[in-house]
C-alpha cells in the first residue's frame, strides 16, 4: 500500500517528451543533418533550410500524432491506477486509523475563569466515500490501435479476468461459509434450548451459576450470527417503526441476569416525552399504552392498574408518549444488548452502577429531523486515545485489556449494523465519570415507513 | 389448566417442554407421527399448539397453514430462526405468537397464559396454584384464603407465584427480580423490598401471617 502512495505518472506532453528523449534527439539530429548535408553539397542557405524545416515539421507531426494516439489509452490507464490506489486506502478491514476520517474533539468550551475542566472526548465514525471500481474500468477500456498498447491491454484484460474469477470464487465461498455459520447457529440453539429448560426444570439453587454461563454462551452464539451477517452484501433486515421503550425493555430483559447480578440501577423514564408536545410530533409518536409489538399484547398492562394500586416500580407514562423509530427491532435489540454488556463490564466498582436511556428530537418538523437515543452509564469511561478506535474490529483498548473477556467485536458489530440500517452510532465519554452512546435515527428513512 | 399440543422433533426439548408445562398445571399432548400432523392435532382438540417449524418428514409451515385453514386453535411457533423476517413469515402463516429459541421457560409460560386469556373463557383457562392453604389465581390475579379473596398487583402476583411454585425452597432476591424483569417491571433492590412489604401487608388483610419467611442473606420462601 505504501508503494501506491507515490505520485501518479501522468501523460502530460512534457512527460511524453522526457520519456521519448532519445527519439526526440535523433529527430533534432536528423533535422540538423538535413540542413548541414545539403549545404556541404553546395546548396544555398534557403533551400537547405527549407528541407531542414520540412524534416523537422514531419518529425514534429509524427511525434504529435503518436502522442495523441497513445494519450487517451494511457490516460485511462492512469485513472485506473489512481482508483485502485484509493480503493487500497479505503479497505474496510484496514486497521489503520487513517482509513476513517477521525473526529476527536477534545476542545470543550470552558467558561472563562473557570478551573481547567477534564476534557470530554467524543467520536463518530464516518465511512470513506465510495470510489470507482478499477476492475470495471479495466474491463471497459477500449482496445488501442498500436502494438505496445495492445500488449498492455491484453495483459490487463487477462488480469481483470482472473481477478474477477477469483472474486466470484471468494464470494461463493463467503456465501457458503456464512450459510454454514447461520445453519450452525440455528442448529446449536436447539440443544441450548434443551439445556436451559433442563436447568429451569431442576429448580436447584446450585445450578444458578450454570444458568449464567449458559446465558453467556447464548449471547456469544448470537454475536456469531450477527458477525456472519455483517459481511453480507444482502440487506437481510426489515425496517419498521418501533417504539423506543419496547426496544429498550426487550434488550434489558435479555440482559436481566447480568444487570441484576451487577446491581445496576436502570432508568428509562427519559424515553417518555410529555404529552403536551404531542400535537407537534405528528405521526412520529404514539402513546405508550398501545400494545407493544415486541412482547405480545400484555407487555404494557400497567395502564389497566389503577394508580392507587400501582406497583412502585412501574413507570407511569399516563401523560407521556414515546418516540417511534425506524429500524429492524431484532437488530436494534442486539445492538442495545452490546451497549448494555459494555456498561456492565466497564462499571466503576466503587460506586453504584447506573444505566439511563433517554430520547431527544432534533430539528423537529424539518427534513433533517432525527431522534437520538442515548445510553449513558457512570462507568470507567473511555480515554481520549481510545475513543477514536473503539468501533474498530478487534480493538480492546486499555479498558478491554483489564478484563479477560473482551473480543473487540461488540462495538464493531453495533457500528456495522447501525450503518447498514442507515443509522449512526457515536460515543462520548469523560474518563472516570461516564460513557454515552448515541444512536441517531434520521427522519429521511422514516418518511417511507409512515 | 389447558390442553397443549407440543410438536417438537428434538427429543430433549420435547421432554423438557412437557415437564415445564405439566409443572405449570397444563395437560401435554404429543403427536404419534409427523405424517398426519394437522389432522391429529385437530382431532385432539387442544387449547393451544406449540409448533416447531423445522420438522422431519413434513413442513412446519404447511402444518401451520393447514391448521389455520381447518381450525381456530391458537398456534405458538417455536423456532431457532430468530430474524424479523422469520417472525413476520410465521405470523403470516396464521401463528398467534412467535418465540425464538433458546427461550426462558417462564417467558414461554407467560406467552401461553396471555394467549389463553385472550382466546378462552376464563373458566376454562383458569390456572391456579395452591400451597399451604393459599390459592393463587394466575389469570385473575387474585389470592384466596379460607373463602376470602384479595386482588394483587402485577408485581405481587409474580412474587407470590415464584414463592408458591418453590414450595418452601429458598428463592434468592436476584431470582425474584429476574422474574419481575421478565414481566416488564425493572425493579432494583430497594424497590423489591418495598414490593415484598406490600405483599406481606396484602396477605395480612386475608388474615395470613408469616406466610413468607425471610432467610437473611439468602432470600425468601413460602
Amino acid at each position: 500500500m505504501i508503494a501506491f502512495k507515490r505520485r501518479h505518472a501522468n501523460l502530460s506532453p512534457l512527460a511524453y517528451v522526457r520519456s521519448h528523449l532519445v527519439a526526440v534527439c535523433f529527430m533534432l539530429a536528423a533535422s540538423l543533418l538535413s540542413y548541414i548535408l545539403p549545404r556541404q553539397m553546395g546548396l544555398d542557405h534557403d533551400p537547405a533550410l527549407l528541407i531542414a524545416l520540412c524534416v523537422a515539421c514531419f518529425s514534429f507531426v509524427a511525434g504529435i500524432s503518436n502522442y495523441l494516439r497513445e494519450k487517451s489509452f494511457f490516460d485511462a490507464l492512469a485513472s485506473i491506477a489512481e482508483s485502485s490506489c484509493s480503493l487500497g486506502d479505503a479497505l474496510p478491514d484496514s486497521l489503520h486509523s487513517s482509513a476513517h476520517s477521525v473526529q476527536a474533539s477534545s476542545a470543550q468550551s470552558v467558561p472563562a475563569g473557570a478551573a481547567p475542566q477534564p476534557t470530554v472526548s467524543s467520536f463518530s465514525y464516518q465511512p470513506a466515500p465510495p470510489v470507482a471500481d478499477p476492475l470495471l474500468a479495466a474491463t471497459k477500456l477500449v482496445r488501442p490501435h498500436f502494438v505496445e498498447g495492445e500488449l498492455a491491454w491484453q495483459a490487463l484484460q487477462g488480469l481483470a479476468q482472473s481477478a474477477r474469477r477469483e472474486i466470484s470464487e471468494q464470494r461463493t465461498q463467503n456465501a457458503e461459509y456464512r450459510e454454514y455459520i447461520e445453519g450452525w447457529v440455528h442448529e446449536i440453539k436447539t440443544p441450548l434450548a434443551a439445556q436451559r429448560l433442563m436447568l429451569e426444570n431442576m429448580h436447584d439453587v446450585r445450578l444458578r451459576p450454570y444458568e449464567q454461563e449458559l446465558s453467556r454462551v447464548e449471547q456469544l452464539v448470537e454475536q456469531t450470527l450477527f458477525f456472519a451477517r455483517s459481511f453480507s452484501l444482502e440487506n437481510d433486515y426489515l425496517i419498521r417503526l418501533c417504539a423506543l421503550d419496547d426496544l429498550v425493555q426487550t434488550a434489558l430483559k435479555s440482559r436481566a441476569k447480568s444487570l441484576i447480578a451487577a446491581m445496576v440501577h436502570v432508568d428509562f423514564e427519559g424515553l417518555y416525552v410529555p404529552t403536551h408536545q404531542q400535537e407537534n410530533f405528528e405521526g412520529l409518536y404514539v402513546p405508550t399504552h398501545q400494545p407493544g409489538d415486541l412482547e405480545g399484547p400484555d407487555a404494557t398492562t400497567y395502564q389497566q392498574v389503577d394508580l392507587e394500586k400501582q406497583d412502585v416500580s412501574s413507570v407511569s407514562p399516563v401523560n407521556a408518549i414515546v418516540p417511534k423509530v425506524p429500524c429492524d427491532p431484532k437488530w436494534m435489540v442486539f445492538i442495545l444488548g452490546q451497549l448494555i454488556d459494555n456498561a456492565v463490564k466497564y462499571r466503576m466498582p466503587e460506586r453504584a452502577a447506573k444505566l439511563s436511556f433517554y430520547a431527544r428530537v432534533f430539528n423537529q418538523d424539518t427534513a433533517n429531523e432525527r431522534v437520538e437515543l442515548s445510553i449513558e452509564d457512570n462507568g470507567v469511561g473511555i480515554s481520549q486515545a481510545d475513543i477514536v478506535r473503539i468501533f474498530e474490529r478487534g480493538f480492546t483498548g486499555t479498558n478491554g485489556r483489564q478484563t479477560s473477556h473482551s473480543t473487540g467485536l461488540g462495538l464493531y458489530l453495533a457500528q456495522q449494523l447501525c450503518q447498514k440500517m442507515g443509522l449512526t452510532l457515536r460515543a462520548e465519554s469523560l474518563q472516570g465519570q461516564w460513557t454515552r452512546f448515541i444512536i441517531s435515527f434520521p427522519r429521511q428513512g422514516l418518511e417511507e415507513w409512515l | 389448566m389447558a390442553r397443549i399440543f407440543v410438536v417438537e422433533d428434538d427429543e430433549a426439548v420435547r421432554t423438557q417442554l412437557a415437564i415445564l408445562l405439566k409443572n405449570a398445571g397444563h395437560e401435554v399432548l404429543l403427536p404419534t407421527s409427523f405424517s398426519q400432523l394437522a389432522s391429529e392435532i385437530i382431532d385432539a382438540h387442544p387449547h393451544l399448539v406449540l409448533l416447531d417449524l423445522s420438522l422431519p418428514g413434513t413442513d412446519g409451515q404447511y402444518v401451520a397453514r393447514e391448521l389455520r385453514r381447518r381450525s381456530d386453535i391458537p398456534i405458538v411457533v417455536l423456532t431457532s430462526r430468530s430474524s424479523e423476517l422469520d417472525e413476520l413469515m410465521s405470523l403470516s402463516l396464521g401463528a398467534d405468537d412467535f418465540i425464538a429459541k433458546p427461550y426462558n421457560g417462564q417467558v414461554l409460560l407467560a406467552h401461553i397464559d396471555a394467549i389463553l386469556r385472550r382466546t378462552q373463557t376464563s373458566d376454562e383457562a383458569g390456572r391456579t396454584l395452591s400451597w399451604k392453604g393459599l390459592t393463587l389465581d394466575l389469570l385473575r390475579s387474585t389470592v384466596s384464603f379460607e373463602g376470602q379473596t384479595v386482588e394483587l398487583t402485577k408485581n405481587e402476583l409474580r412474587i407470590l407465584e415464584v414463592l408458591m411454585r418453590g414450595e418452601g425452597a429458598v428463592i434468592s432476591r436476584n431470582e425474584i427480580m429476574e422474574v419481575l424483569w421478565g414481566d416488564g417491571s425493572f425493579v432494583d433492590d430497594n424497590t423489591l423490598t418495598v414490593n415484598m412489604n406490600r405483599l406481606r401487608q396484602t396477605l395480612e388483610k386475608l388474615g395470613v401471617k408469616h406466610y413468607i419467611v425471610t432467610h437473611r442473606g439468602q432470600g425468601y420462601s413460602a
